[in-house]
């Protein structure tokens, strides 16, 4: 038996589901173990695998905190066993333990098509990512006027490292809202898919809701397209006339809030 | 020759650095030790928690880097997996070194996972030869990497190998003296382990090399009656505080700090449960000296 082997065994051990006092001698492990005092092998390993469960279970309640609420034990708990099986934890951090989770409960069957459960899901990973982000130098609230008229056509646009743009079909941020301040909530559809922005100004993670030629405008600035393309585009909701004063706006609303940076 | 190592720690001259009483650094104290400003000696900060990308956690250890002495401890390190060592994880932990600067680094003398597969959990491995080969050979890859030597915590375990054939003590004394590396010795964990696996504590405590001590953890723990979870959710027990000032009139003045992980009370608790061990500590400085 060589030490990698017997690594190997352990880990599959503590990977199995086994019940505390369970007699089940999972790959014969338990045998390379010793007898000591009254606990058995299966008790001692068992320390080890509700450990290991219970670990992990912590990181997505702390990643989720209003997943469960939603969603109630009954549901929540096998969810997150299916998870820890599904996408064992790859890396020295458990950061990034989650990240597979809002992916994995859109095609979980008991909670498959339960929109406000996957879209919840999502929000609060998002939270959680933003608030985990790289830190961005934003551009200062004047940068606007510093720009020389004849620069103004090819401008563009840069967002800082938590900033993400989602679109919510249910009233998922007003649900999370409730359960944050344990009401029991409304879930409703939107009319139209509602627009979101979230990121982090300094320390403290943000989110607001944005109008439909902002959250526009906001993709397209994202994916580099300059300022005489986002006049083009504001030009669906838009006089010409007011289409630079529009866009204009826009820019020193993100500005403000700390959305763009250098 | 002297190594790099003893080049940047000169602790084989029989020289160690005793830097006082210090806390494990939690978010749920931030705030408070910084308005604060506590009588608190050092800190010792769980290294991947600052392995981030941006925000809160790295914004904060720069406001502490500038206050107080920062030890660097991890739980990630996979010092005795049989995988490959992480090389990606020792870069960034080398980035936060370079940036601590901190008092040294320590991690545990255990495996986290195997096959790319991690646990999250400190996982034991039989006490033999195997190990011990196994285990210095990656401590001096990690030492000659990091650039410095680093320390190796005592675990609490639940569960021993057949294939052990020598005591954790003298398991341990044999890696540190082969690697060249130190001790970072939690009495907590010795005194857990003794129950669980029955044997005398203070066996353990004369068993490792007084010159590689270099730190002592100290946290409360989850008595079962037949077994002990170490949980760092509950005040150090009586039991390992003498254990504790045994450990002090055996090693002599050792940097030593509370861990505290669980069911977070007042910092003012933590604080007064520091200040006892101050007091255990000039007891056994008076008595040695009288």
């Amino acid at each position: 038996m060589t030490l990698k082997q017997l690594q190997i065994d352990f880990l599959a051990s503590i990977n199995a589901t086994v019940e505390l006092n369970s007699s089940v001698n999972q790959n014969n492990f338990t045998d390379r173990l010793c007898q000591q005092g009254k606990i058995t092998p299966e008790q001692r390993l068992s320390i080890y695998q509700n450990a290991y469960r219970s670990r992990l279970c912590s990181v997505i309640d702390s990643d989720f905190p209003h997943l469960g609420k939603l969603i109630g034990d009954d549901l929540y708990h096998p969810l997150c066993q299916a998870y820890i099986t599904a996408f064992p934890s790859q890396s020295p951090s458990l950061n990034s333990f989650c990240a597979q989770l809002p992916a994995f409960i859109r095609r979980y069957a008991p909670l498959k098509g339960h929109t406000i459960v996957t879209e919840l899901c999502d929000f609060e990973w998002q939270l959680r990512t933003s608030f985990d982000a790289k830190d961005s130098e934003c551009l200062a609230s004047d940068y606007l006027q510093s720009i020389p008229s004849d620069q103004w056509p090819s401008l563009s646009f840069k967002f800082t490292h938590g900033f993400a743009l989602k679109y919510y079909s249910m009233n998922t941020v007003e649900v999370w809202k409730a359960l944050s301040k344990d009401k029991q909530p409304e879930i409703t559809k939107m009319e139209v898919p509602q627009a979101w922005v979230i990121w982090r100004q300094g320390l403290i993670t943000q989110y607001i809701s944005v109008s439909v030629d902002e959250a526009c405008l906001l993709e397209a600035a994202q994916e580099g397209k300059n300022f005489e393309n986002l006049c083009e585009i504001l030009l669906e909701w838009w006089p010409e006339e007011r289409v630079p004063e529009r866009a204009f706006h826009l820019l020193q609303h993100w500005l403000q809030l700390g959305l763009l940076s250098q | 020759m002297l190594s790099p190592l003893d080049k940047q720690l000169p602790y084989s001259n029989g020289h160690k650095p005793f830097h006082g009483f210090g806390l494990g650094l939690r978010p749920e104290y931030y705030q408070e030790i910084l308005d604060q400003r506590p009588n608190l000696d050092w800190l010792e900060i769980i290294s991947e928690n600052y392995l981030v990308d941006g925000g809160k956690p790295l914004y904060f250890l720069d406001q502490f880097k500038e206050r107080y002495p920062i030890a660097m401890h991890g739980v990630g390190m996979n010092i005795a997996s049989t995988d490959s060592l992480n090389l990606d994880y020792l870069s960034e932990l080398k980035k936060l070194v370079n940036h601590v600067k901190p008092l040294w680094v320590s991690d545990h003398c255990c495996w986290t996972g195997v096959n790319s597969h991690n646990t999250h959990d400190l996982l034991p491995l039989p006490f033999n030869e195997e190990s011990i080969k196994h285990i210095v050979s990656r401590i001096q890859q990690i030492q000659d990497y990091l650039e410095q030597p680093i320390l190796i915590e005592n675990l609490s375990s639940y569960l021993s190998f057949k294939a052990s054939d020598m005591h954790e003590w003298e398991f341990l004394t044999a890696i540190c003296e082969e690697a060249d590396c130190y001790l970072l010795l939690d009495i907590n964990n010795i005194y857990v382990n003794s129950r669980n696996h029955n044997f005398e504590p203070l066996s353990y405590i004369q068993g490792v090399p007084k010159k590689r001590v270099i730190q002592h953890h100290l946290a409360g723990h989850s008595d079962h009656g037949d077994y002990i979870i170490d949980t760092h959710d509950a005040p150090v027990v009586p039991s390992v505080l003498t254990l504790y000032k045994q450990a002090l009139e055996h090693f002599g003045p050792v940097s030593v700090m509370i861990e505290r992980d669980d069911n977070f009370p007042a910092l003012k608790e933590l604080l007064s449960e520091l200040d006892a061990i101050r007091e255990i500590f000039s007891d056994v400085q008076n008595e040695q000296t009288s």
